[in-house]
């Protein structure tokens, strides 16, 4: 144990600009990754966008236009170029520019993934913390036995189901589109169903570790009462790697966001992307990806702030 | 003993859908009533045979070709497990060796291993498997295999170099390096086998992932390939048919269901057993109330002694359902004022009755008999709420590593003021200067910036210092210090005691001081406790006992505590670093 | 018969309705509203977005939209489908597949290759300017080539080059270099253009559509396109005041849309899916027998099936047809010539190649014994298909072939299809006509050079050619049937197997909606009540 006061302030700019690099890095990781394995597998953009049964000579026109005619490195040199300076292309088949259609679609997805995310974490919190206050107990075998139930269920198929019984057999809510709040519904419900089983189960283990710890033995010591204990001493230790847990959530649930939108027709990126694949309209394919990773790195971005927010260690830059 | 811990019952039940699985994977041609394959248009949809309209020699109906569902569903199950097994497989082989050596080696081998993980992981999966399959003319098993395992080496890779990168700085490993040990040898032969109880259990666990993983590609239009059937492909043609045919989609649901949730049962019973550091189950045993008589809570006269045990037994059940005795009929006193010490080896109970006295039991841990009683207010049997109005203020303790002891996420200062808030009634600044005091008090230099400072940001002295703080933050009647030294250095050990005599000489505390170190005991207490296996074998004042123990044990302490400062090195080793 | 103050309570009983159907306001301020209005409106059936007189119309369809407004150079049929509402031609289908005037008044046949058109008057675009004799030059002489375009428009291969001239603002004659017969067809899906448009490019007839159709464009979304009313439409304005269309490629999805009332009507209704429709006292289907025919098509320039008839007729033989028909289900017909229901000149051909796997292995025999083949067969467009192949799968491998079937979403089947190297053998594909002519079925697939099939038989370009420049019914009526004789018994460059069910969903306050077995509907006289 060493004393530290001048680490103090040092230590959090360092630690964040070291994240920023690392996040820099992913990125550019991705967008390598994703131009070349979109093109190195076969499909011709070009072909798509004319008439079937076009001449080979139409093809090829068509190929000069979209710059598909290009050796390979020198296309990849231009998308990086752009890139840098924020443009991410122009769509093969809409001729509009990648960015503008993303954006145009990303608040959906966006919309839906925080909608769940908060749900989520609004349910498993509270049910989480009721598992640790009693382990063993009625509460925690009844929240255990839904965690495994949750985590073990497909997707896809709740949500399915829930259209099949709540929109065509009941006609209480929407089947598809994102008009009304009430579309929000069954969507969120879909893809939170696995978020909040894996959810449970982190918080209720992150307090029962805490729980656990010496510190609370010396706050029972003290006379602190149970439920200030588990609210104030355990929570805050529990919540870090809580937070790590939703940053990692966070790109299961994006990954998630995609099959809801297909069930749904949420007009969101993952039906973008999906077209866009049948289309092989790459640009757009790209800008998708690029933008999910950015959203992927920028969320763990966060993640990293409140973890080092939430544990002084970190904060005050101790070397562990 | 082991397999009881795993037979619980959820682990069963795992077992035995598994075991059906298994049987289905390997027996489909024999147990599935028609081929999975047969097409016969004119018998499509037929319901399952409980409804209106069924066949008979269709049990759960048949789907859009007329194609028996039940025997698809046998058939599915090889499909879908064996891609999920091969992908699991790959993925496990190939991501901890890439964990192993990144852990192992860190430097820039981890750094581009992780890096590239990372990148991985903002990876939208979803999107990858589709540009690679939907492009894909063929969608054998092998390609889903290939992009399944694609997806999921970086969950291990990452789990492996966790634990290897704590594994590494072990006794055993540096002892291997130490000895001339080839790296790949250490990697394989030492650090490998003992990590692989996480790595099996993080492969089931990923089995299920991947097993739902599959089912959503199928679901997609992803899947493998017709004539071949994989669950997720039974679900996907169940959805286009879902108005004619519900029993298309329900049944592989299930299916898939069952069989993810006995993996996941199953992973957390292996877990449980094989590497409890997981803590995924983290099934608690449920604390028994303590079964102690309620004896009557009479306030007697000032004259008695400020604390009374009595008989004191504590058990702690074991998993075979018997219990084990930690401390068996004990009984001593303290009066105000006077020090108590309570000596012995790890196992002999000490810690456990200090801990039960405070109330402070493991929640497995229970009172069978006995009376403890504090100013004459009976103990056991009292609530919660009732204890921790006498905790803090009627009685403290302070415990052997501060370190741990005091919570890392809040100002040493704040966890003083607490304890006085809780008990005091005084405004927040009078508890901050309060708090103040009792830093000087315990002679910490700075006081201010010790009451700003995190734990981790003072010394282990300090911490220790600070802990005494809060306990004697309301003036307790009682302290109980349980191996308060230990964790110290040799000198620190000393002031700090020295700090501790003087305080509680001004304040009139009374102490139990519990070590395993004579010395101590014989230099800082009046009276003294000898206990082993849970025992009292002798009691007495502290100067007779020293000069003249008669039980054996304590001849034998005594005599080991006097070879070690003699310098004589004898056998025996009777000072051991107790955990309490 | 209404009068002001009752038109205006139902309009706002309408918009209140409206309100509640989009969960604006919930059931019982709709109650309250009605209440004040004196109105007995009658409660809103079941759902929460039951239904309720407005003006416009959702409208779900399984094609996306291709990638410009440009008329002439795509075969989508999503393309026809929604230029049908944009624009005007000159003669317009009706739903029995018979022509009826459009801009064109009246036209006549002046000699062999010249026919007169006399023009309505009135007609405006929507961009304002008046309709005369020299759009439609421009138009017929840029669709057809007389005009050259770089690259060659695919609507070109519909025609032969064709002159404008115009003899009066309302009245224009068409030449072509040598006799079209199907002319009369081919003008019902050539749209009209303005010649100023025109003129003014390729790019700027890309960007964006202007025609004499009953609706603008006034929305346009990579899957959301959205329709206006032209108010000067030549027909009177059309009753919806606007018409969305939404690409949605999922069959469940469009249907449980349909079912929870979040669209009006819904395009490509899977057969099977009817159980759900008549479940649903609120939502209605029509179905009919397509002009589209469904086939296996061979690589007629490659091997095995190439040079070798006898495996063909093996593979005619050897399929189940009639149960493949059965799956799909609805108004599925199997198919009897390469001429679908409903185009002109068609005739049932013999034998008609019934499910008989014992002629199949003799026909297999004959022409070499087993043989191994990939068949392409694209998903997720014709319902169905992937079941088909798998049967046709099963019934060719029992009778000795060995076929590998890869299903392929439909860009890399077009691929496969017209990708250089020619891999595969067979593939399953489709063909609609939209109109009766029976050119249209046979010129793409067959003629060569450049045929679909990689075919080049001599005898079937002739006879194409022949019925192409004849404008003769009873030739033509003799040409076709020879030809469908020829390509059934003596050719069999393909294998017909379905005349497609074409049905949609739509919801019961929806009238005036009619299917038109084209797949290309008229909007302009849906309401919704």
């Amino acid at each position: 144990m060493r004393a530290t006061g001048s680490g103090r302030s040092g230590g959090v700019a360092r630690f964040l600009l070291r994240r920023f690099a690392q996040a820099l890095f992913v990125i550019f990781g991705v967008a390598c990754v994703t131009f070349f394995v979109l093109r190195l597998v076969p499909g011709d953009p070009a072909r798509l966008m004319v008439p079937p049964g076009s001449s080979e000579a139409v093809v090829e026109a068509i190929r000069v236009k979209l710059g598909t005619n290009l050796p390979l490195l020198e296309q990849f040199w231009a998308y990086l170029v752009g890139l840098v300076q924020g443009d991410l292309g122009t769509s093969f088949r809409y001729e509009r520019p990648v960015l503008d259609l993303v954006l145009s679609v990303f608040p959906a997805t966006l919309a839906l993934g925080g909608v769940a995310m908060l749900f989520s974490l609004l349910v498993a919190v509270p049910l989480g913390i009721a598992a640790a206050a009693k382990p063993g107990g009625v509460t925690d075998r009844i929240v255990l036995v839904l965690a495994i139930v949750g985590q073990s269920l497909p997707n896809f198929w709740i949500g399915v189901m829930l259209v099949l019984f709540f929109s065509i057999r009941l006609g209480w809510l929407p089947a598809i589109g994102n008009e009304t709040a009430v579309s929000y519904i069954l969507p969120v419900l879909t893809l939170s169903a696995v978020l909040i089983a894996t959810l449970i189960r982190t918080v209720r283990q992150s307090m029962l570790e805490a729980l656990s710890e010496d510190y609370v033995r010396t706050a029972r010591a003290k006379g602190v009462p149970w439920s200030r204990i588990f609210f104030v001493h355990a929570l805050k230790n529990a919540a870090i790697p809580l937070v790590t847990v939703v940053g990692l959530q966070i790109g299961f649930v994006l990954g998630g966001a995609f099959v809801v939108e297909l069930i749904f027709n949420w007009p969101g990126v993952g039906l973008l992307a999906l077209q866009a694949i049948s289309t092989r309209d790459f640009p757009v394919v790209q800008g998708v990806v690029m933008l999910v990773a950015i959203l992927f790195v920028v969320a763990n971005l966060l993640v990293d702030i409140a973890y080092a927010y939430l544990n002084p260690r970190v904060r005050l830059g101790a070397e562990q | 003993m082991i397999m009881r811990r795993l037979l619980r019952p959820g682990v069963v039940v795992g077992l035995v859908l598994i075991a059906l699985l298994l049987a289905c994977t390997l027996f489909a041609d024999w147990i599935a009533p028609h081929s999975p394959t047969r097409m016969a248009p004119a018998l499509k949809y037929l319901p399952p045979i409980w409804l209106e309209g069924s066949d008979p020699r269709y049990l759960l109906g048949t789907d859009q070709l007329g194609r028996d569902v039940l025997s698809r569903l046998i058939h599915g199950a090889r499909t879908s497990l064996f891609i999920a097994v091969s992908a699991v497989m790959i993925a496990t082989a190939f991501g901890v060796t890439v964990g192993l050596l990144a852990g192992y080696f860190r430097g820039w081998v981890d750094v581009v291993i992780m890096r590239i993980a990372d990148i991985q992981l903002a990876f939208p999966f979803i999107l990858l498997a589709l540009a690679i399959l939907s492009v894909t003319e063929v969608k054998s098993a092998l390609t889903i295999i290939i992009v399944l395992a694609f997806a999921d080496w970086v969950i291990h890779a990452r789990i492996v170099r966790g634990r290897v990168l704590v594994e590494r700085e072990k006794e055993y490993v540096r002892g291997a390096r130490a000895l001339g040990a080839s790296n790949l040898r250490i990697m394989f032969l030492y650090v490998l086998p003992a990590i692989l109880p996480t790595v099996i259990v993080i492969a089931m666990i990923e089995l299920a992932v991947l097993m739902l993983v599959e089912s959503i590609l199928s679901f997609i239009g992803l899947g493998i390939d017709p004539p071949a059937i994989s669950w997720g492909t039974a679900l996907a043609d169940g959805r286009r048919s879902l108005g004619n045919a519900w029993w298309m989609m329900v049944f592989p649901g299930v299916a898939i269901f069952l069989a993810v949730l006995a993996i996941n049962l199953v992973a957390d019973g292996l877990a449980d057993v094989l590497d409890p550091r997981l803590k995924l189950s983290g099934i608690y045993r449920r604390a028994d109330r303590s079964k102690a008589l309620a004896s009557p809570r009479t306030m007697e006269q000032k004259e008695s002694p400020l604390l009374v045990v009595n008989n004191l037994s504590v058990m702690f059940p074991l998993d075979d359902g018997g219990s084990v005795s930690a401390v068996k009929a004990v009984s001593f006193a303290v009066k105000a004022g006077e020090r108590l010490g309570i000596v012995g080896e790890s196992g002999s109970g000490k810690s456990v009755t200090a801990m039960t006295v405070m109330g402070l039991l493991d929640s497995a841990g229970y009172i069978s008999s006995g009376s403890i009683r504090l100013k004459g207010r009976e103990l056991v049997g009292s609530s919660e709420r009732e204890l921790n109005r006498v905790r803090g203020r009627g009685m403290a303790m302070i415990f052997q590593d501060a370190s741990t002891a005091l919570n890392p996420v809040f100002r040493v200062g704040w966890q003083i003021e607490e304890a006085i808030l809780l008990h005091q009634k005084v405004s927040r600044s009078q508890a901050r200067k309060n708090a103040l005091d009792l830093l000087r008090m315990v002679n910490i230099a700075e006081p201010e910036r010790v009451a700003q400072s995190y734990p981790f940001e003072i010394s282990g002295g300090m911490q220790q210092r600070a802990m005494i703080a809060i306990a004697l933050s309301c003036g307790p009647d009682l302290l109980i210090a349980d191996e308060p030294t230990t964790a110290v250095d040799v000198t620190t050990q000393a002031q700090i005691l020295r700090e501790l005599d003087a305080l509680i000489a001004r304040l009139g505390t009374g102490v139990i001081l519990i070590s395993h170190d004579l010395g101590v005991i014989a230099e800082f207490t009046d009276r003294v406790l000898v206990m082993k296996d849970g025992e009292v074998v002798e009691s007495g004042p502290t100067a007779e006992i020293v000069a003249a123990p008669r039980h054996p044990y304590t001849q034998q302490l005594l005599a080991a505590v006097r070879s070690l400062e003699g310098g004589e090195p004898t056998g025996e080793k009777a000072v051991v670093h107790a955990a309490g | 018969m209404t009068t002001s103050r009752g038109q205006w309570m139902n309009e706002a009983v309408a918009f209140a309705a409206l309100k509640l159907r989009r969960g604006e306001i919930s059931r019982r301020h709709f109650m309250q509203l009605t209440a004040s209005l004196g109105a007995a409106a009658a409660l809103p059936a079941t759902g929460a977005f039951a239904q309720s007189a407005s003006d416009n119309l959702k409208f779900l369809v399984g094609e996306s939209f291709w990638a410009n407004w440009h008329p002439y150079n795509h075969t989508a049929q999503i393309g026809y489908k929604i230029q049908r509402n944009i624009f005007s031609r000159l003669v317009e289908v009706k739903p029995d597949m018979s022509l009826e005037p459009g801009l064109a008044e009246s036209w006549t046949q002046i000699d062999p290759l010249t026919w007169e058109f006399k023009l309505r008057r009135g007609v405006t675009f929507h961009n304002g300017a008046p309709f005369t004799a020299a759009d439609v030059k421009a138009s017929i002489e840029l669709a057809s080539g007389f005009v050259p375009s770089d690259p060659v428009l695919a609507m070109t291969s519909n025609w032969l080059p064709t002159e404008g001239i115009v003899v009066d603002d309302a009245t224009v004659q068409l030449k072509t270099a040598s006799p079209l017969g199907p002319i009369i067809n081919t003008l019902a899906f050539t749209d009209i253009m303005s010649a100023a448009d025109i003129a003014a490019g390729q790019a700027a007839l890309e960007a964006r559509p202007n025609g004499t159709g009953a609706f603008m464009l006034t929305g346009d979304e990579p899957n959301v396109k959205t329709l206006e009313r032209f108010e000067n439409h030549w027909r009177g304005p059309a009753k919806l005041k606007t018409l969305s269309w939404e690409f949605i490629q999922d069959a469940q999805t469009r249907l449980s849309a349909l079912l929870a009332g979040q669209a009006d009507v819904i395009d490509r209704v899977v057969p099977d899916q009817r159980a759900l429709i008549d479940g649903n006292a609120e939502v209605r289907l029509i179905s009919i027998t397509a002009p589209e025919i469904q086939s296996v098509w061979f690589r007629m320039d490659k091997e095995p099936f190439g040079s070798n008839l006898d495996l063909r007729k093996a593979v005619a033989w050897g399929m189940d047809r009639e149960s493949m028909a059965a799956i799909v289900g609805g108004n599925t017909l199997v198919a009897d010539s390469h001429l679908a229901t409903g185009i002109e000149y068609r005739a049932a051909q013999s034998p008609l190649y019934g499910f008989d796997p014992d002629r199949a292995k003799a026909a297999l025999a004959a022409g070499g014994g087993g043989v191994a083949f990939e068949l392409g067969a694209p998903t997720g467009f014709y319902p169905k298909a992937e079941e088909i192949c798998q049967l046709m799968q099963q019934n060719l491998n029992e009778v000795g072939f060995d076929m590998k079937l890869t299903l392929l979403e439909l860009g890399a089947w077009i691929d496969m299809l017209f990708g250089e190297s020619k891999p595969g053998e067979a593939f399953y594909g489709g063909w609609g006509n939209i109109t009766r002519d029976p050119d249209f079925a046979v010129a793409t697939l067959l003629h060569s050079p450049g045929a679909w099939t990689g075919a080049s038989d001599a005898k079937s370009d002739q006879l194409i050619d022949a019925g192409k420049a004849s404008s003769d019914p009873a030739e033509r009526s003799r040409i076709y049937g020879e030809l469908q004789a020829h390509l059934w018994n003596d050719l069999l460059p393909s294998v017909p197997i379905l005349f497609s069910d074409l049905s949609s969903g739509y919801r019961a306050n929806v009238t005036g909606y009619e299917l038109y077995p084209t797949a290309v509907q008229d909007f302009w006289p849906v309401e919704i009540t």
